[in-house]
């Protein structure tokens, strides 16, 4: 691993390899080199099957400046080596890296803290073989928002279900939690969350013996795969325990890991709900959560069978109107204090995911700004629900009009 | 020169016969892609080094549709000939050859 190989060294690789002598070895290295040496000066060219081509460029005179004296000079033309490594050996190398693919950005991707390499002249000559990777991963990443937006739509027929139906399942709740989450995630990560679901599944059939994992199992058919991560996170927490206590092999330590990892990765998109809508979260409900999920869970599987569960129901069904209340939409998501350095357009992009938006936090607290270019410090700005004007940081549209707004603005105050 | 040219001077001045030295030839460049994969460096002396570099991702943007790329960084293998050899290709260029 990253060590240096001398001659010796590759002559007694090389000899394993090829069942020789280890001075025969040596001899067809030495060779070897002489007759590429040879070929570069004869013909400059110089292929070699499975390594690459050398080959001799020839390069420009051009005028330099000596760094000691400070003289001008001219560089005179000459051959420089250069060495093209075939697609092989840089797939054998390139192979740490290889699941890596070109990924279109889409424009609304804020990336003004990376400096964006302008390489033009790059592109022009890498064209050819990347377009058709760029192509293919155009298709696929496109795929990726389209099943969020077949999320969003079943936000309101959930909701409609809760507020009519006496006996709403509790995947109703995760459901309409989980498309808050979805959206406002960043495509990247829809990316990495989307492979990982796929082991889950696979989880899942092992753990088949668990009652839960099958009432689960039942809701997840029905559902897309968010119901599927929450199931899981059931799963885990109930066969943690019992795995610890036998661990014995590499498989399980996977398991573990793999189940933990996601209890992290679940617990920090809760986090994230939970902190950009922090009126949703009253402390009864996050403590009764979990027991309301799993109760639910067991009365609507057994439904059909037993009359017995009326009581059970009966509580579900309180508790559940009455996350129903809490989670109606408020009209202020948030409560943002200026301090020395506070810019609205940072604020906006906090709470709206683009520095745009930052009109309707100017708009919805008019009294307390005269200008958006000098707000005073030490005010608590309210920050408006998103609903309120519309806004979608993934929607081209809403950031226009947010755009237009921001130049009328700005005009008004120049 | 092609590959085929290669082995053919190869085994001539080796006084190996053809398929032996093609087989030596494959051999070697395994092994050599083998130890690159490994993030190792070879050298060979009067020659050069193979050695690989990593390159890091980059963002570049497309000048005819405007459209921005997010380049995964990659790692490539390079060689780097010894300042012999380079001087050796700049002396014959300056004698006019």
């Amino acid at each position: 691993m990253e060590s240096k190989l001398t001659l010796k060294e590759l002559v007694t690789l090389l000899a394993q390899k090829s069942e020789k002598r280890n001075d025969d070895a040596e001899r067809f290295v030495k060779e070897l080199v002489a007759v590429i040496i040879d070929g570069l000066s004869a013909e400059g060219k110089v292929k070699m099957k499975g390594i690459g081509t050398f080959k001799t460029v020839a390069v420009e005179p051009r005028e330099s400046i000596d760094v000691n004296t400070g003289r001008r000079f001219m560089i005179p033309a000459h051959l420089k080596l250069s060495f093209t490594p075939e697609k092989e050996l840089c797939e054998a190398v390139n192979s740490p890296f290889a699941f890596f693919e070109t990924i279109e950005l889409n424009d609304n991707v804020d990336f003004s803290d990376i400096d964006i390499a302008k390489e033009s002249e790059g592109i022009l000559n890498e064209k050819s073989d990347e377009t058709e990777d760029i192509e293919a991963e155009d298709t696929e990443f496109e795929e990726i928002p389209r099943e969020t937006d077949a999320l969003i739509p079943a936000v309101p027929v959930n909701q409609k279900a809760l507020d009519d139906n006496n006996i709403p399942t509790n995947n109703n709740l995760v459901g309409e939690d989980e498309t808050i989450n979805q959206p406002t995630i960043d495509n990247p990560e829809v990316k990495n969350i989307t492979p990982e679901i796929e082991p889950i599944q696979e989880l899942q059939d092992d753990l088949k013996p668990e009652p839960v994992s099958e009432s689960v199992e039942k809701l997840s058919s029905e559902q897309t795969q968010t119901p599927i991560v929450e199931s899981v996170t059931k799963d885990a927490e109930t066969i943690v325990p019992k795995k610890i206590s036998s661990k014995s092999n590499s498989k399980e330590l996977f398991l573990l890991v793999a189940i933990f990892l996601l209890l992290i990765a679940i617990g920090g998109g809760l986090y994230y709900i939970y902190t950009r809508e922090p009126i949703v979260l009253p402390q009864p409900k996050t403590s009764v959560d979990p027991v309301v999920l799993y109760k639910a869970d067991t009365t609507t599987t057994a439904l059909q069978d037993s009359a017995l569960q009326d009581s059970a129901l009966a509580k579900s069904d309180s508790v559940v109107a009455k996350t129903d209340t809490v989670a109606s939409e408020p009209e202020v998501i948030g409560v943002e204090k200026t301090v020395v350095g506070s810019r609205l357009a940072y604020i906006a992009r906090k709470y709206y995911g683009h520095k745009f938006f930052w009109v309707y936090i100017y708009e919805y607290n008019k009294a307390l700004i005269k200008d958006p270019n000098n707000i005073p410090i030490g005010v608590e700005l309210k920050i408006p629900s998103p609903k309120l004007y519309g806004i979608d940081a993934k929607d081209s549209h809403s950031v226009e009009l947010a755009s237009q707004k921001q130049t009328e603005i700005l005009n008004h105050f120049q | 020169m092609n590959n085929k040219e290669l082995i053919a001077s190869l085994s001539a001045r080796l006084g190996w016969n053809q398929f032996e030295t093609e087989r030596m030839l494959l051999a070697f460049s395994s092994v050599l892609s083998d130890r690159l994969a490994d993030s190792d460096t070879v050298s060979l002396p009067d020659f050069g080094q193979f050695e690989v570099r990593k390159k890091m991702e980059r963002i570049t943007v497309n000048p005819v549709s405007g459209k921005r790329y997010l380049v995964p960084p990659k790692i490539v293998p390079t060689f780097r000939p010894v300042q012999q050899l380079k001087g050796r290709f700049k002396r014959k260029d300056d004698n006019g050859e």
